[in-house]
């Protein structure tokens, strides 16, 4: 932030973004060692902090900062949050065809290996969305 | 990390997610121990029953499976977007659904009509032997998780 630039209204679900943000956190980090450990809190993940998130920022988070949140910093948040989207449609494919494979089929072991790519283009394009949320909501809202 | 600044201790927001409240009431955790450890006692128990492999042992199994199942289904509450130990609710995730996919499994195959009417069979010849040590291991990771966190569910069972 400037100096002489005005600290943005908090919005009012700032603390809920906070809490986003550190949930988010947690998550990447042990994914990095332990990235099949999404697989069953991914739903979870994409409707209930991906989607909320973007949803708050574009809205509170917009309006309260006005200007100082400018257009091409809105816009990269915007095309992370579309990349999570598209690759989430992919994942989920993929994780629907593992959960209909019967345990221990050949077609389940199959499903397991062609999960790998859409789990990890996944889990990239959510680090690269948290970073640039993460940066926003420090930038906008300094602790 | 904490701060005491007088009579104001500042909490790191990290510190403040593992001890939030829980959604969901710790005895329900509890109950949740209490019928693993059941579970776990008679799949235990059968190599040394003797006399008591068949159609009576089984159906006592598949009750105790039945309330494991019920049990694990309801603690799906657990969920990393609101419980306050992220980290746990992951990895208590991963081993709920793995157990919940082997009780399954297993409690088809207990109730599979058998060829040979009649005949006693141990619920290893049942369900499998690999499988019977996939599902113990299953259900004592949730078991686990849950006691090495919550230490007063271990009480329960």
């Amino acid at each position: 932030m400037e100096p002489g630039q005005q600290r943005p209204h908090e919005p009012a679900r700032l603390s809920d973004l906070q809490d986003w943000k550190v949930r988010l956190e947690v998550l990447l980090e042990d994914f990095d060692d332990h990235p099949e450990n999404l697989d069953p809190e991914a739903a979870n993940i994409q409707t209930g902090l991906v989607i909320p998130t973007y949803q708050v920022m574009k809205t509170d988070v917009a309006k309260a900062s006005g200007q100082l949140w400018d257009n091409d910093s809105r816009q990269d948040f915007r095309t992370k949050y579309r990349a999570v989207a598209t690759k989430w449609i992919t994942y989920k494919s993929a994780l629907a065809v593992l959960d209909r494979a019967p345990e221990g089929s050949t077609a389940h072991v199959d499903a397991m290996e062609r999960l790998e790519e859409p789990r990890s283009g996944y889990i990239d394009a959510l680090l690269d969305f948290y970073e640039v949320f993460s940066a926003t909501l420090g930038f906008l809202f300094p602790p | 990390m904490s701060r005491n600044d007088g009579n104001v201790t500042y909490l790191h927001s990290h510190r403040s997610l593992l001890d939030g409240d829980l959604p969901l009431p710790v005895e329900e955790l509890a109950e949740a121990v209490a019928a693993i450890g059941g579970c776990l006692a008679q799949i235990r128990a059968e190599p040394n029953s003797g006399v008591s492999f068949g159609r009576v042992t089984n159906t006592l199994l598949l009750l105790q499976m039945s309330t494991v199942e019920q049990r694990l289904e309801q603690l799906a509450e657990i969920r990393v977007t609101t419980w306050p130990d992220v980290r746990w609710a992951l990895h208590f995730s991963n081993a709920r659904v793995r157990a919940l996919t082997y009780v399954r499994a297993s409690a088809a195959s207990l109730r599979k009509p058998r060829n040979h009417v009649g005949a006693k069979k141990s619920w290893e010849d049942s369900v499998g032997f690999g499988e019977v040590g996939a599902l113990s291991n299953a259900l004592q990771s949730v078991r686990d998780l849950i006691v090495t966190r919550y230490p007063q569910t271990g009480q329960a069972g």
